[in-house]
């Protein structure tokens, strides 16, 4: 079975073909990482874009001693992170950031998980995001952020309040 | 005053939450301060799981975005290796071009015995065609030297006036002395000559010269070439005939005007003039 890795030397080379094959493999892993920290579809769309952009640009870098996937991945987090940083979104306290999902429908696909996760305040969601899905540890979180560990412990606990919440919310509405 | 040491929980407390001095809204003083997170729950599992595999399809211009902007370095970097290409053969065709026009087709002095040594017939040079004994003619003498006494010997010279392309420099008339030159064929039925060569040193005129060995010539195309070339012809064609020589070749004078760059002055100063 051919994988995905196959297309780079390929590409390296400015092979259209692979190019556009790793692209078609890569992007919608990238774009559902980019919607879990930005909720505009247009926006993430443009960091997914980014992204592979900057991918395309350091093709020639990778050494291809770990999957491609995990490469690309690191690259749209920091892509994400990158922004989010610019929009100084950390700086605000904790208890300014107003936390509500009335306006949620209860379900349980995957839309809604994840309309569930964007809803949440940008501090919460980033921290959730990268520590319970990327698997960063808090001081990666903070160094990654310019937080301190113990606000980026209590965001993620606040966090999860908050979607527990809701999911039970949802639970009582769907029984 | 003296300050109170603060409570080893307080301290411990603001170690782990930075600048909070009360713990966050449901959360217990006892999961901040032990480090412990909670357990995910059953639901918090399936939603962390269904996250880490979400996927989304990208719109279908998106490819086109990324496309326009890796495509252009490979354009610039094959542009770059084009115009490095187009000056080089540019730069070639110059230099090939140049040689060919500025007297490589000159041979080296060191070849051979300058005509300048040999008798050669001097005719004032308003006389168009003056008719010259054959016998007075050293084609077919085995002396360098001797034959001709009653002819006036005149100095064999070429007038090259050259000019720089140099904005304001002035033009400039180069005397120089007659050296050999090896003339390739122009036409089919013309024969190549060396004619210095079977001046002063052959007994027979003119030596025919190998195709292989009709490297130095001038080019075809040089003016000076044909006119030198159509000379020789006419003059082997008339001894041939057994008619007299006319105006003996080295008191032609040719003026050629080429524009080089001053740099190039030296060298061809240094190719045209006479050792």
């Amino acid at each position: 079975m051919e994988r995905i890795e196959d297309h780079i030397p390929s590409a390296i080379q400015g092979d259209l073909k692979a190019q556009k094959a790793l692209y078609e493999g890569l992007s919608p892993f990238v774009l559902g990482l980019c919607q879990r920290y930005f909720p505009q579809e247009d926006e993430a769309e443009d960091h997914m874009i980014q992204t592979m952009i900057a991918f395309f640009q350091k093709l020639n870098t990778y050494r291809g001693d770990a999957p491609v996937k995990y490469w690309v991945r690191r690259m749209a987090i920091n892509q994400c992170l990158m922004t989010l940083r610019k929009q100084s979104t950390f700086q605000k306290p904790i208890e300014d950031q107003h936390v509500s999902f009335d306006s949620l429908n209860s379900s349980h696909d995957e839309a809604y998980l994840l309309h569930l996760v964007q809803a949440l305040p940008v501090g919460f969601r980033t921290v959730f995001n990268l520590y319970a899905i990327e698997g960063f540890s808090h001081a990666e979180i903070a160094e990654s952020l310019g937080i301190s560990e113990g606000t980026s412990k209590s965001q993620l606990s606040r966090a999860r309040q908050w979607l527990q919440k809701a999911l039970q919310k949802s639970e009582q509405e769907l029984r | 005053m003296r300050k109170e040491p603060k409570h080893p929980v307080d301290a411990a407390f603001e170690e782990a939450l930075g600048h909070r001095t009360s713990a966050p809204r449901s959360t217990s003083w006892e999961a901040v301060f032990s480090g412990q997170e909670t357990p995910w729950s059953m639901e918090e599992e399936a939603l962390i799981q269904n996250l880490k595999d979400h996927q989304a399809s990208p719109k279908p211009h998106s490819w086109d975005r990324i496309q326009a902007h890796i495509q252009p370095v490979k354009r610039r970097t094959l542009a770059w290796y084009r115009w490095t290409a187009a000056a080089s053969v540019l730069l070639i065709a110059t230099l090939v071009g140049w040689y060919g026009v500025g007297g490589l087709g000159v041979r080296p002095p060191k070849m051979v015995t300058p005509i300048a040594q040999a008798p050669t017939a001097a005719v004032p040079m308003e006389s168009k065609t003056p008719d010259i004994p054959v016998e007075l003619y050293p084609v077919t003498s085995q002396s360098n030297t001797g034959g001709v006494t009653s002819i006036k010997k005149m100095e064999p010279s070429i007038q090259g006036s050259f000019s720089s392309g140099a904005k304001g420099q002035a033009r400039g008339k180069l005397s120089v002395q007659w050296m050999p030159l090896a003339l390739e064929k122009i036409d089919e039925d013309l024969h190549f000559v060396t004619l210095p060569e079977t001046l002063v040193e052959s007994s027979s005129f003119p030596n025919e010269i190998p195709m292989n060995r009709r490297k130095n010539g001038l080019r075809p195309t040089s003016p000076w070439s044909k006119a030198i070339t159509a000379y020789v012809a006419t003059q082997y064609a008339r001894v041939k005939e057994g008619q007299p020589l006319q105006t003996p070749w080295s008191n032609y004078t040719i003026a050629v005007e080429v524009k080089v760059p001053p740099l190039a002055h030296s060298f061809i100063q240094n190719t045209l003039t006479h050792p």
